[in-house]
């Protein structure tokens, strides 16, 4: 109240004038009043100015990049179709809280942009419409033979797809060549096997081994799960049974899948550890020619293209007893089960899985297109890598990644067990029996 | 001037109207955002602790199992043990050297504003960039501060990777980042003693540290109560330094209560266990609080007899 006054007779004294000072706080309390009131009408009748159109709401995460090459297909979109708006919101951190949170509050988005590994816990909870009759009809924009099976696969849910896919993510291993050669290791064929990868990466890490700067074999990354799991799956293990109701990494296959990978780290050191990384990332690493091999998604081309001052290339990921086996995850669209306009979201969805909207996505370098054309195009299969139809290649090998809905439960608990047999301080056996009965509930549970 | 034609109650509201009227309309804004982002979610988050909720269907009534559960969590002890870890670490060593601080920067002399400013500036620097840099200073290869140790003869520690230093190199940046906000308080309480106290100590032949002990410390015990208080709030609400450089990690050594919360909360929805922690983490800063403030009458000066 004193520093109130204090300002009140400052004020009177610049004013002077009594009179002109009630004037000049009458005037003040006047506009005051009046900018609250103006905020309040305001903020009551904001957004209803395109009455007229259908404006759907499309969420989507992703880099800038991503994000301008969205932006002008949504351009082209709503050129022609004059009638829908649509208004495109981007979440470039923490995108499934807020989904969660805009469900929540009942402004579940038109459509939204998912991951095959986040939309189980949507599907559970009948969030998302069946797409399955849109895709098999015939006359529709989009057919299902478009697309790539596996990739359909990742979205279906008891019988029914829940998304459809934009993207195939799987996972290859880059390689720096010009490590290889100076180290005179040859370069990792299409045949080639886990133990052939250890040897190179042996004899990388040993060529090097007087050189100032330390230089890793092959990457490490011990979460997400689906960095190892086709360590797993090329040996002949697996996460659960096909109905997510045994956890299956205590059998001796999953075992000695994860027990070999721990142990590029801390037996054969050709893996870099928790502090010989630091603070930087793998890919920034492999970019400073201290890593020869990185498992890694077709994400890391762009930077590698724009960045990269040595000779790259890709491999399939090496094969073990089982073959060579990655996951498929994949990203698409999904269209809420309570919008108002099934069929316009439905004719957006087909739109940015045409060929022409797919190609534009194609060229940025940073997905491998669900659309069979696209992928056997020259927009994706330019070089650098040189070898880039693998990613397509691998595809019918791969394994379309299912998870039960309280995955990210059983991921915290599977990396919290891994992290000591990761640092080497426990055996793969021990900690995945000590964990199994924890899994084990939350599967049950779900 | 106004006429005084008024009768005597029309002039009465007209005077609480002038005293409360504009007042009241001028803080309205802030009741209302107040009430909207504080008041209601804290009571709806107390119904919620009493529910099962993962944010897409309808809340269910569950008792106090939401409790139950998560006091036999030995995740929820192992969070509840690092954060009293973090709270002593960060509690005892900020206001120490807030202390410190505030004494060598309570004097008069050229280009103290400087020195005020400097440690001050912590402060008002963005958590998410003062994490950024000492993300790269606790870097164990390339990182300054074991380029520093080691001129020293110290071994490289991995700090941020290695689960026996994490939590303590959280509660070093922690400390760092807070300590001048406590030290401009202090610095204040400093202010307000009387300087003739010293000069009659200084003519009764008290000493340096005499006069510390026994003239500076209880004259500045009220502002420490206020700063050992907020302190300790303060430090069970820590989020930010772990989120940003450790998300809990190596093997939880950095979990804390309220970022536990938060990954119950947002990562696997399970809003119920997550709003009954918030609830057991206010019962526990409320009988913190409330020790202290009996225990206040022992050691605070001019407080004994009220």
């Amino acid at each position: 109240m004193r520093s109130f006054d204090l300002i009140r007779y400052n004020l009177q004294r610049i004013c002077l004038h009594r009179s002109r000072w009630r004037l000049l706080t009458a005037g003040f309390q006047a506009i005051s009043v009046a900018l609250l009131l103006c905020g309040l009408i305001l903020s009551g009748c904001q957004s209803d100015n395109s009455h007229s159109k259908k404006t759907l709401r499309f969420t989507m995460w992703g880099s800038a990049e991503e994000l301008s090459v969205v932006k002008r297909l949504v351009l082209d979109y709503e050129r022609l179709h004059p009638e829908i708006h649509i208004e495109l919101m981007h979440f470039p951190e923490n995108y499934f809280q807020k989904l969660h949170i805009l469900i929540a509050g009942g402004l579940t988005p038109d459509i939204a942009f998912v991951n095959s590994l986040s939309y189980a816990v949507y599907a559970d909870n009948d969030i998302f419409m069946p797409l399955n009759s849109f895709l098999e009809s015939k006359r529709g924009p989009l057919k299902r033979s478009d697309l790539f099976e596996p990739a359909l696969k990742a979205f279906t849910w008891k019988q029914q797809i829940y998304a459809i896919p934009r993207d195939v993510s799987n996972l290859v291993v880059y390689y720096n060549k010009t490590l290889f050669q100076q180290a005179h290791v040859p370069l990792p064929s299409q045949h080639w096997t886990l133990t052939d990868m250890l040897n190179a990466a042996q004899k990388i890490t040993a060529f090097h081994s007087s050189t100032q700067h330390k230089i890793f074999g092959i990457s490490f990354a011990s979460q997400p799960p689906l960095m190892w799991l086709p360590y797993v799956w090329s040996q002949g293990g697996d996460l659960f049974d096909k109905g997510f109701t045994r956890f299956r990494l205590t059998e001796p296959s999953g075992i000695k899948a994860l027990q070999f990978y721990a142990d590029l780290r801390n037996r054969w050191h050709v893996a870099p550890t928790r502090k010989e990384v630091g603070s930087a990332s793998m890919s920034q690493l492999f970019m400073q020619g201290k890593l020869a091999m990185m498992v890694s998604g077709r994400w890391s081309v762009p930077v590698f293209r724009s960045q990269a001052k040595f000779d790259w290339d890709i491999a399939p990921f090496p094969k073990g007893s089982a073959g060579s086996i990655v996951g498929i995850d994949s990203s698409g669209y999904a269209i809420s089960k309570t919008t108002r306009f099934p069929q316009e979201a439905w004719s957006f969805i087909a739109f940015l899985s045409s060929t022409k909207a797919q190609t534009a996505l194609a060229e940025s370098g940073l997905i491998v297109p669900a659309r069979q054309d696209v992928a056997h195009s020259q927009a994706f299969l330019q070089s650098p890598p040189q070898h880039s139809k693998t990613f397509i290649d691998i595809i019918e090998y791969g394994n379309p990644t299912h998870v039960p809905v309280r995955w990210n439960e059983i991921a915290e608990e599977l990396g919290l067990a891994l992290e000591p047999v990761f640092e080497g301080t426990r055996t793969a056996e021990e900690a995945l029996k000590k964990v199994q009965p924890k899994i084990q509930i939350l599967l049950e549970e779900s | 001037m106004p006429t005084s034609t008024t009768t005597p109650t029309r002039s009465l509201m007209k005077r609480i109207g002038q005293t409360w009227g504009w007042p009241a309309l001028f803080i309205l804004p802030c009741f209302m955002g107040l009430g909207i982002f504080t008041y209601i979610p804290v009571l709806m988050s107390l119904g919620l602790s009493f529910s099962y909720w993962n944010l897409l269907g309808q809340p269910q009534w569950v008792g106090f199992s939401n409790y139950s559960a998560v006091l036999q969590d030995p995740v929820f002890w192992k969070t509840l043990q690092n954060t009293v870890m973090f709270v002593l670490g960060t509690v005892s060593l900020d206001v120490t050297m807030a202390l410190l601080l505030a004494l060598l920067l309570n004097r008069a002399i050229r280009g103290i504003g400087v020195f005020r400013t400097i440690f001050f500036l912590p402060v008002i620097t963005p958590m998410v960039s003062v994490a950024l840099v000492w993300g790269w200073l606790y870097d164990p290869n390339y990182g300054w501060l074991n380029a520093i140790l080691q001129l020293f003869g110290v071994e490289p520690i991995a700090w941020l990777y290695d689960k026996q230093w994490a939590l303590g190199a959280i509660i070093l940046l922690q400390v760092w980042k807070g300590m001048g906000y406590n030290m401009v308080i202090l610095l204040a309480g400093l202010q307000g003693i009387p300087t003739h106290i010293y000069e009659s100590a200084e003519l009764d032949g008290a000493n340096g540290w005499q006069q510390f002990w026994r003239l500076t410390l209880p004259m500045l015990s009220p502002t420490l109560f206020f700063v050992v208080t907020v302190s300790l709030i303060n430090a069970f609400q820590a989020f930010d330094a772990v989120y940003l450089l450790t998300e809990g990690g190596p093997e939880n050594s950095t979990q804390v209560l309220v970022y536990w919360l938060f990954k119950n909360a947002f990562q696997f929805y399970k809003i119920g266990p997550a709003s009954a922690m918030a609830y057991i983490l206010f019962m526990i800063i409320l009988t913190l609080t409330v020790i202290q403030w009996q225990m206040r009458k022992r050691w605070v000066l001019h407080e004994a007899d009220d």
